[in-house]
């Protein structure tokens, strides 16, 4: 009996993709009234694209100068990221409090699956990680010499990966390390931090897509400073910071940049695109595949090598060490494909405004994985035809919100 | 020990025989030629593989070849590929057109993988001899995959076949007839036909033995070497364009299609879905081109435009790579076209490579299914085809298959970028050489080759060819730990 109100109480999944998509359109629609009526973006599409682009924690912005906007705007369109995150994490919390395997629920919540017994004790949760987060980092940014609003908009774009930056305002290498730090950290599962802080640690410890995560992180800043230092873009020193300042805000998908990439060697360049694809872990802020998913693809993988010798292997998928139900499985694999199908369909309608195939591949990646970073966006930017930025205005909902089966679209069919 | 030693190095020096044998038809034309140089070094080349190859499979004491298991079956394609490439490059190497081994290797592990890329700046320099032989090395390499995708790979659980396998109406090797041999050797009569046929109706548009029968080699395998560095615009012939169009188009089907159409059943080919989605492709790929090249002003009228447009479209999703026209040069939104269908390839069970469009088909529905059952938390739905059920297995196959590709794509860039030219280079070299293609973009466009790149780079540059031919499995699992654990201790 109380279980059957349970169930009623939750949404299904085809809610919560159609509620939330509504969400971030009405804040985007009244972000671009505040566009509009301010004169800041008079073209409405304009607005609304880079609206959409805050709330969906992207970070592309069609202002060439942010510094030059005043200090109200700047703050708003940092609260824009800060609430657009805050969002995410309401519907996080919806997709945990539903029961396993009924919606795209059973797709990740296998790593914290009951975290929160229903929607207001896991939101309550989550937000509590997600203040305390941006307070402290605001602490640690006022203590580094960061003025009171340079340290708001620099706070609020880490922490809800928007990384829509607020100009070079990071004062020294601490800021720089702080805001670093700060974006690993918001790109880690969320529910680690309530369970450690409530020292149950046998669930931490169980956490291999944590592990997994900091290697990834490892291997790449190593890779991506080797490669800058060794090709002598920069020296030793600066290589490092940089390289791992960019690796981490790519693979974090915050997208903040302290120096023009598009000058890298091409094998940097390209290890950070893989960086946003992969995305941070499950129940984090970040965007993009998601460590989870990935781990469970490799086991896939390596499961689809055996059979081919050995036909009649029985081989479970595992993740933080709990089996991965089948369907589950399955729907990770699935993801990836279809990832990658509309990454390929984004790219071949921006191509239309492109002036080259990487721009449009960029371009694309940069609004799918909802980093926002580019490598030559701010000369292209500008000149984007109204069509492109509806569609990348969409690829960043859809990268944000998984909507990809809501646009699918596919009818249930009677059988 | 977990390989069959015996067998497996009886069939290999078989394959070496069979190598060195294949060299003595270059050889006569060296002769032809009076190329003398070029006849001795593919004799000296030749003579030593056959002698050597007999002897041991003379020597050998008769092994039991019912012993071979699947890790033997892989072991000896994989190495079968990579030797052939490496033995078939000898020829270049010796007679001094291509003096530096690797490169040489390159360019045979390109013709034998039907790729067509190349790292000769100079075509027209070359002697007769060894432009016959790389071009010959394609119409081997093509006749090779048949029987390796139509009898081998099957049982190997992997390749397109597998895919339409009892499950779907589409034809398969049980189907047309019982055993192994039989249905190669329907096969071999239909190659060779298409290749007779394609030589006629070319040296009918003035090009002289030579050249037919070398442009031929590469579009009945999808190959796409040819003896003119501008390729076939070299011909600047409509007819010699659209009777190689044609041909290649033909080559991209599954060959198992054929059989229906000549035995009177040509409503099988015409309902076979992988064979409609493939045209629809084709068509759509080039009407959209066509247009776009015709409102860019890139030619003045539509036949012009569709006359490239077509062409481009056919080579590349079957995986040829011959050219008339730069498609690098063309608008930004056509070039993504190109490259999407470079990933696509042809049909399973024909000379292309790419993933295939039966997998596009499948992957697309898979797609379908993951969102509804997304969306509606309902029960899993079989995946039809052709109106008969999917199985699942075949389905996860696909989707691993898929993933693979994506995944080799990915990390195959990051690597390939280390030689330091840009992203679109270092992508398009990967997916170039892993579906088997020929040119890329930017510096290995069309008008380009792939001489830029370093050592280490061409030879995983190669092995993505080899791999991609075989269906990746067949050159990965080599790498795996599984592979070479005894699964007996």
């Amino acid at each position: 009996m109380k279980d059957r109100t349970r169930r009623n109480r939750i949404m299904s999944a085809r809610r919560v993709m159609v509620y939330s998509a509504l969400a971030f359109l009405v804040l985007s629609l009244i972000s671009t009234g505040v566009y509009y009526f301010t004169g800041y973006l008079k073209d409405p599409l304009r607005g609304f694209f880079d609206s959409v682009s805050a709330f969906s924690a992207t970070g592309l912005s069609l202002f060439p100068k942010p510094l030059e906007l005043p200090v109200w705007l700047r703050i708003f369109r940092a609260g824009c990221q800060w609430i657009g995150g805050g969002m995410s994490l309401a519907i996080l919390a919806l997709l945990m409090s539903s029961p396993d395997g009924d919606s795209m629920a059973g797709e990740t919540s296998e790593t914290f699956y009951r975290f929160g017994k229903s929607f207001s004790t896991a939101f309550r949760r989550l937000i509590l990680v997600y203040l305390s987060l941006t307070v402290v980092l605001l602490a640690l940014l006022a203590a580094t010499g960061c003025g009171f609003s340079d340290s708001v908009c620099v706070a609020f774009a880490t922490i809800s990966t928007g990384g829509m930056s607020p100009g070079p305002v990071l004062p020294n290498g601490f800021a720089e390390t702080v805001v670093m730090a700060f974006m690993l950290l918001t790109s880690i599962s969320y529910p680690i931090y309530y369970y450690a802080f409530r020292k149950r640690t046998r669930k931490l410890e169980k956490n291999t897509e944590v592990t997994v995560f900091l290697g990834i992180v490892v291997v790449l800043c190593v890779l991506v400073s080797a490669s800058l230092a060794i090709s002598g873009t920069y020296g030793v020193r600066e290589s490092v910071e940089l390289g791992c300042f960019h690796t981490v805000s790519n693979i974090s998908t915050t997208g903040l940049a302290l120096d023009d990439i598009s000058k890298w060697p091409p094998f940097a360049q390209s290890l950070l695109t893989i960086a946003s694809f992969i995305g941070g872990s499950s129940f984090s802020l970040t965007s993009g595949i998601k460590v989870a998913r990935l781990i469970v693809i490799v086991r896939i993988l390596s499961r689809s090598f055996t059979v081919r010798l050995h036909p009649r292997a029985m081989i479970a998928t595992k993740l933080n060490g709990k089996q991965v139900p089948r369907k589950t499985a399955a729907q990770m694999s699935t993801f990836l494909l279809t990832f990658f199908a509309f990454f390929a369909i984004g790219t071949f309608l921006i191509s239309f405004d492109a002036p080259d195939m990487l721009s449009s591949i960029n371009l694309c990646a940069a609004s799918l994985t909802n980093t926002g970073n580019g490598f030559s966006f701010p000369f292209v930017m500008g000149a984007l035809s109204d069509f492109t930025l509806v569609v990348m205005s969409l690829l960043m909902l859809i990268g944000r919100l998984e909507l990809f089966a809501l646009i699918i679209g596919a009818p249930e069919r009677s059988s | 020990m977990i390989l069959n030693k015996r067998p497996i190095t009886k069939i290999l020096m078989a394959v070496m025989a069979l190598v060195g044998a294949a060299m003595l038809i270059p050889a006569v034309v060296a002769l032809i030629y009076k190329e003398t140089h070029v006849f001795l070094s593919f004799i000296v080349c030749s003579v030593p593989m056959i002698v050597i190859g007999l002897i041991v499979i003379k020597v050998l004491p008769p092994g039991d070849n019912n012993t071979l298991k699947m890790r033997d079956g892989f072991f000896i394609v994989a190495m079968a590929w990579t030797g052939m490439s490496a033995l078939g490059a000898l020829p270049f190497v010796v007679s001094g057109s291509i003096p530096n081994f690797i490169d040489a290797f390159f360019e045979t592990a390109s013709g034998f993988s039907t790729t067509g890329s190349t790292i000769v700046s100079n075509i027209e320099a070359l002697p007769y001899g060894i432009l016959f032989w790389r071009s010959f090395t394609h119409w081997l390499g093509g006749m090779g995959v048949l029987v390796l995708t139509i009898a081998l790979l099957p049982m190997l659980g992997i390749g397109g076949a597998k895919i339409m396998r009892a499950e779907t109406t589409g034809p398969t090797m049980d189907k047309i007839s019982g055993t192994v041999n039989d249905s190669a050797r329907k096969l071999y009569t239909i190659y060779f036909g298409v290749t007779i046929v394609e030589i006629i109706f070319l040296m009918c548009g003035g090009l002289n033995f030579f050249e037919a029968s070398t442009h031929t080699f590469g579009t009945v395998g999808t190959g796409g070497l040819s003896t003119h560095s501008q390729s076939i615009a070299a011909f600047g012939s409509a007819y010699v364009e659209m009777v190689i169009a044609v041909f290649m188009l033909l080559a991209g089907v599954n060959f198992n299609l054929y059989h229906y159409l000549f035995t009177g059943k040509p409503k099988i080919m015409l309902k076979d879905p992988e064979f409609r989605t493939y045209l629809g492709i084709i068509f759509g790929s080039t009407a959209f081109i066509s247009v776009m090249l015709l409102i860019k002003h890139f030619y003045g009228s539509i036949a012009e435009a569709f006359r490239y447009a077509f062409f481009q479209v056919v080579s590349i999703i079957t995986t040829t790579g011959y050219g008339t026209a730069d498609y690098d040069t063309w608008p930004i939104p056509c070039r993504i076209i190109i490259f999407l269908l470079m990933v696509v390839g042809g049909c399973a069970s024909s000379t292309g490579g790419g993933v295939k469009v039966i997998r596009i088909i499948l992957t697309a529905k898979l797609i379908k299914r993951g969102a509804q059952s997304r969306l509606h938390s309902s029960a899993v739905r079989p995946i039809k085809l052709g109106g008969r059920n999917v199985d699942e297995d075949t389905l996860s196959n696909v989707k691993s298959f898929m993933i693979i590709f994506l995944m080799t794509m990915l990390i195959g860039t990051v690597i390939v970028s280390l030689d330091g030219y840009d992203i679109v280079t270092s992508l398009s070299a990967v997916v170039a050489t892993l579906s088997n293609i020929g040119p890329g973009f930017n510096l290995i466009g069309p008008s380009c080759n792939f001489v830029l790149f370093s050592y280490p780079i061409k030879i995983l540059l190669s092995m993505f060819m080899i791999a991609g031919r075989l269906e990746i499995y067949t050159i990965f699992i080599m790498f795996t730990r599984v592979f070479w654990k005894d699964n007996n201790r």
